[in-house]
């Protein structure tokens, strides 16, 4: 049985709540603008089919008449396909970000020699640097591999 | 199936344990995946032949510390000891791929390169000259613009794309994305643009094809020197 309206509206809140909480908040802004623009697709419209709410009447008729033209369409989201982009938005930020951390230690130790680092430093600009510790992500995979369990039963119940 | 209570709280307990808490910000998982595509190119280098490839620093070979640009910069900085790579082909011009420095158009305007692989010549007469020099684009044969995204890419950032190659004369340069990007896509691939899409490490069949897109950039370097 899929989930209820309500079901998936609670879902939806808990789990923007959660990505705030972890300081996810790019990533909430980014699904919510992807949301509000819509499903972009190309559609086939004929001029009748476009409400012109100004347009008379007998203008509209007239205009109907016309070949149909390809418009650029915006289907809304519906609450599940909603619910949708935000799981797969924190499945590819929480698992994306560490699998890619995994990659570029396992790249930079496997080619340096007695590598004892790996900084992101910025150039003249205030920003934070960071470095990537490589026992610090090893240790994360046993957690993100539970966050990722938990988030496919989350999808499989949609 | 009806949702097992607990799950929302589970999942929204698991998801701080599950974060490298210096990797949470938009810019760190940007600067992160330039990184990966970093290691991408050097394995396409080394595929396609490269006799040699050296990681290095400005002062070492094989750097204690690899240190990785996170905002845009001069190439000759020493700001920080920043890492690059120098890649060498039989008989052919060495080359260096960097992150994020500034190239100079055509029009004489810097873009930021996230990743870029250059002649080493002219990253030498960038390093030692007196002034801040900005390496040509004419003379970078591959640049990356890197996009790690949650959500959907807006395409403004196709755009701009468009706008940077305007104005470069890079031989390849491409749009990655780590999520596919519809409208971007589309764009871009209505004007005839190098982009690759779901470039992320569990997603070995679309690493591969960009990693060989790379791959090809060299052998047409290889050809052209």
């Amino acid at each position: 049985m899929a989930l209820t309206r309500e079901e998936i509206d609670e879902a939806y809140t808990s789990l923007i709540e959660a990505a705030k909480a972890n300081g996810l908040d790019w990533v909430v802004e980014q699904t919510e603008s992807q949301i509000a623009l819509g499903k972009i697709r190309m559609g086939k419209v004929r001029a009748k089919d476009v409400p012109l709410r100004s347009t008379p009447e007998d203008q509209a008729e007239w205009m109907s008449k016309g070949r149909p033209a390809k418009f650029t369409v915006s289907d809304e989201y519906s609450p599940q396909e909603r619910l949708q982009a935000l799981i797969e938005a924190l499945e590819q930020t929480v698992c994306g970000i560490w699998q890619t951390a995994e990659a570029v230690s396992h790249f930079l130790t496997g080619n340096i020699p007695n590598l004892s680092g790996i900084k992101f430093m910025p150039d003249g600009i205030s920003k934070e640097p960071f470095a990537l510790e490589k026992q610090e992500i090893h240790a994360k995979r046993g957690a993100v591999e539970h966050f990722q369990v938990l988030i496919r039963e989350l999808k499989e119940n949609i | 199936m009806p949702l097992r209570p607990t799950l929302l709280a589970e999942i929204q307990s698991a998801i701080g344990p599950a974060l490298v808490p210096s990797l949470t910000a938009a810019s760190a998982a940007n600067d992160l995946y330039e990184a990966y595509l970093f290691a991408i190119i050097i394995e396409a280098a080394r595929t396609e032949g490269a006799i040699r490839v050296d990681l290095r620093s400005r002062t070492q070979t094989n750097p204690t510390v690899f240190v990785c640009r996170t905002s845009p910069g001069y190439l000759h900085s020493t700001a920080q000891d920043y890492g690059y790579a120098e890649i060498e082909f039989q008989g052919k011009p060495v080359l260096e791929a960097h992150l994020g420095v500034r190239v100079a158009g055509a029009s004489g305007v810097l873009h930021e390169c996230d990743v870029c692989v250059l002649l080493q010549e002219e990253a030498n007469a960038c390093r030692n000259s007196a002034t801040n020099v900005a390496p040509r684009s004419s003379r970078v044969i591959l640049s990356v613009e890197a996009k790690f995204y949650a959500g959907d890419l807006g395409l403004h950032l196709g755009r701009e794309f468009l706008g940077f190659l305007s104005d470069t004369t890079i031989d390849k340069s491409f749009f990655v994305v780590n999520r596919e990007s519809d409208s971007i896509e589309k764009l871009l691939s209505h004007k005839r643009k190098l982009w690759e899409h779901r470039i992320s490490p569990p997603n070995t069949t679309d690493v591969a094809r960009l990693r060989n897109a790379f791959q090809t950039g060299f052998k047409d370097f290889n050809a052209k020197y």
